[in-house]
């Protein structure tokens, strides 16, 4: 079993998933940004669409393309770039229609847009598809991928799946009347069945027309997708990738931690590490208030206001060391189930938000502690 | 910004659809909402849309079904799932169960249905829908008020814009009559309220106001409150907390923990102020806040002092 920091230096795809609020994109960056200072040439990948990595980073904005942040204390390089699914969908299609005329009637069509970004499955390929060129072309020798919050961790992998199937000849072979082989201008209203009647009292037959085009020109594609999905997939199972599952210590971590876990095993992929995340800090409660009472006075409070806020100081103390121990609990719960097959760590809640690199620095410092001289 | 002024009291809307970020406690948030309303003898109807919690655990139940079930007095609820509500939306416009089950359950079928952008979402929506129009057995509203816990931001806009993109998209068909409809209820402020649920961190606070300006700006859907969840408060004035640092420096086991844990607690509170105050800026009194409850597991109890304190926020 390998180490967390062993799996930084050596890795090539991490893949971290979670539940949304957990932290999942700090520690992405975070992950990224151990390797850079290991002196790899590394990379985070965020498919939210949300602009919460550039917020972690302390950049204004991110775009599809890596950004290199630079650092003149990172022996090695780090890189971060937000993948905008619609565009990135948009530019795989675009990429497998060489032929003008045909791309020109997809983008024609009066639902591309809104296709392309929410045909099911349509962002997981697309961020596959974007953490395969990225983690083939070379320039990086780890792509850390940050995944959206989803119910289930598994939905970014079966996705890919998911819109294979739907698009699969079977479904064209109905539709179209068996001319799933043609590339446009495919009317449902040759031949309607009782199948295609009913679903277009649904959807109207305009609806039904225009869905049914832009698939067929979808479909056409298919070959091409199949076969990245197949390297994505292969690369994604592959020795060089790992899983990283992030958690906070909330009463249904166990729960959800084995779900992911199980999810993500049962697909094949080797998920080998897992962070609990905002951990509240231990906090020790003195045995009566008298010498805590006497700081505060030494540090210039009257008898009566240091008393006072002594009590209140223990009042509080105590609020945060049940917090503490129950956090402690659960990590334990969770390291006992986990730890004779993943390397689990534990990072602590901090007072003050993750703005900034340097901010980062302070816990990747408590993730990767430094070795004394 | 357009957005619909805030209400209180009668008159108010009876559709309230709640979404934020992931885990900042939405369904926490809804179920207070809902507990508040029942508890004051409405009749609510609880609706979980693409949402995994643990809300029949709450109430000693097993999980929360595609049926209606009453969890507690005039407090009812109900998951909605895409292939439950198509079966029953479909039932519902084709009057055959038979046919229904025939066309969409066909294996080739209901392959192509999944990827058909918008449908399963619009039907679940049509689900709600049809809850805020349904009639009970003495003429009037079967639901005083419907309470829709919907999915998180990025799908949870996705799924309101679906009846835009379709209504604007097509002309004719089902899909377009019910889109209408849906609007209709979605963008009247008399009718529907969009509640935002968020976290005093940067995060998701630039995220609230982003979802904010997204929902009033180009989807023109009326804004309701802003629940602002888990607030730390720490109550050291400034003299005092001058006094905890410069104890801190001299002290040392028990002692330093506590004034640590005093100044941890203060920072933390003060960094939640800040953007308190950036959502002050921007939402005014549509603002509503929740203290973090000393609590890891949600019980009942703590869903009750959270709708005390709604009650407490609301009263005119």
């Amino acid at each position: 079993m390998q180490t967390l920091k062993q799996l930084v230096g050596s890795a090539r795809i991490l893949v971290c998933v979670g539940r949304g609020g957990v932290g999942k994109t700090t520690m992405s960056a975070l992950l990224a940004r151990q390797a850079a200072a290991s002196g790899r040439r590394a990379l985070v990948l965020t498919i939210d669409p949300a602009r919460r990595l550039a917020d972690a980073l302390g950049i204004a904005a991110l775009t599809d393309e890596p950004v290199r942040l630079a650092d003149p204390t990172l022996p090695g390089e780090m890189w971060a770039a937000m993948l905008k699914t619609d565009e990135a969908f948009a530019a795989i299609l675009r990429s497998r229609m060489p032929d003008e005329a045909e791309r020109a009637s997809l983008e024609a069509n009066r639902f591309y847009r809104f296709f392309a970004t929410s045909l099911a499955g349509a962002h997981e390929l697309a961020a596959a598809e974007r953490l395969h060129d990225l983690a083939t072309c070379g320039r990086y020798d780890l792509v850390v991928l940050d995944t959206p919050p989803a119910l289930h961790a598994s939905d970014f992998l079966d996705a890919p799946k998911r819109f294979h199937d739907a698009l699969d000849s079977a479904a064209f072979q109905w539709l179209t009347g068996g001319k799933s082989g043609g590339r446009r201008g495919i009317r449902i209203g040759i031949g309607l069945g009782l199948v295609q009647k009913t679903l277009a009292r649904f959807t109207g037959t305009e609806f039904l027309n225009e869905l049914t085009e832009f698939l067929s020109q979808m479909s056409a594609l298919m070959e091409g997708f199949k076969v990245r999905a197949a390297e994505t997939t292969a690369l994604i199972r592959s020795e060089q990738a790992h899983f990283v599952l992030i958690t906070a210590p909330a009463s249904d971590a166990p729960q959800s931690v084995s779900e992911s876990a199980e999810a993500m095993q049962s697909r094949g992929c080797r998920v080998s590490a897992l962070i609990v995340n905002r951990m509240m800090p231990p906090v020790a409660l003195p045995a009566d208030n008298r010498a805590l009472t006497a700081l505060l006075q030494e540090a210039g409070l009257s008898d009566q206001a240091a008393a006072g806020l002594s009590e209140r100081l223990r009042a509080s103390a105590s609020e945060a060391a049940r917090f503490a121990d129950s956090d402690e609990a659960m990590l334990r719960q969770l390291e006992e189930r986990w730890s004779s097959t993943l390397t689990v760590d534990a990072v602590r809640a901090f007072s003050q938000e993750v703005s900034s690199l340097a901010a980062l620095d302070v816990i990747r410092g408590t993730l990767f502690p430094e070795r004394a001289p | 910004m357009r957005s619909a002024p805030t209400k209180t009291g009668a008159g108010e809307p009876r559709f309230l659809l709640v979404t934020g970020k992931g885990g900042v406690g939405k369904s926490t948030v809804a179920l207070a909402l809902a507990r508040q309303a029942s508890r004051r003898g409405q009749r609510v109807l609880l609706m979980q849309l693409h949402t995994q919690d643990r809300l029949g655990q709450l109430f000693g139940r097993a999980d929360v079904g595609t049926d209606i079930v009453e969890l507690a007095p005039c407090l009812f609820a109900v998951s909605v799932t895409a292939q439950e509500a198509m079966l029953e939306y479909g039932t519902m416009i084709l009057r055959s169960k038979l046919l229904y089950r025939a066309v969409f359950e066909n294996q080739t079928v209901s392959r192509f249905l999944k990827v058909i952008p918008g449908l399963p979402e619009l039907l679940m929506l049509g689900k709600a829908y049809h809850h805020e129009r349904e009639l009970g057995p003495n003429g009037s509203h079967r639901w005083d008020l419907i309470i829709v816990d919907a999915p998180a931001t990025g799908h949870g806009l996705y799924l309101l814009r679906i009846p835009i993109v379709i209504t604007s998209a097509l002309r004719v068909g089902h899909m377009v009559d019910e889109a209408k409809k849906m609007l209709a209820l979605l963008r009247n402020p008399d009718r529907c309220r969009i509640e935002l649920v968020t976290l005093p961190e940067e995060m998701p606070v630039s995220e609230t106001i982003e979802l904010a300006t997204t929902l009033t700006d180009e989807l023109e859907l009326p804004l309701g409150r802003i629940f602002v969840n888990q607030l730390v408060a720490s109550d050291l004035t400034e003299p005092e907390r001058a006094a905890v640092v410069s104890a801190q420096r001299t002290a040392v086991g028990a002692e330093r923990s506590v004034l640590g844990a005093a100044l941890f607690r203060h920072e933390r509170a003060t960094a939640q102020h800040r953007q308190i105050e950036e959502l002050e800026r921007r939402f005014g009194d549509r603002l509503r806040r929740f203290p973090r409850l000393p609590v890891q597991a949600l019980t009942l109890a703590d869903v009750d002092r959270l709708a005390d304190i709604i009650d407490l926020l609301e009263q005119p």
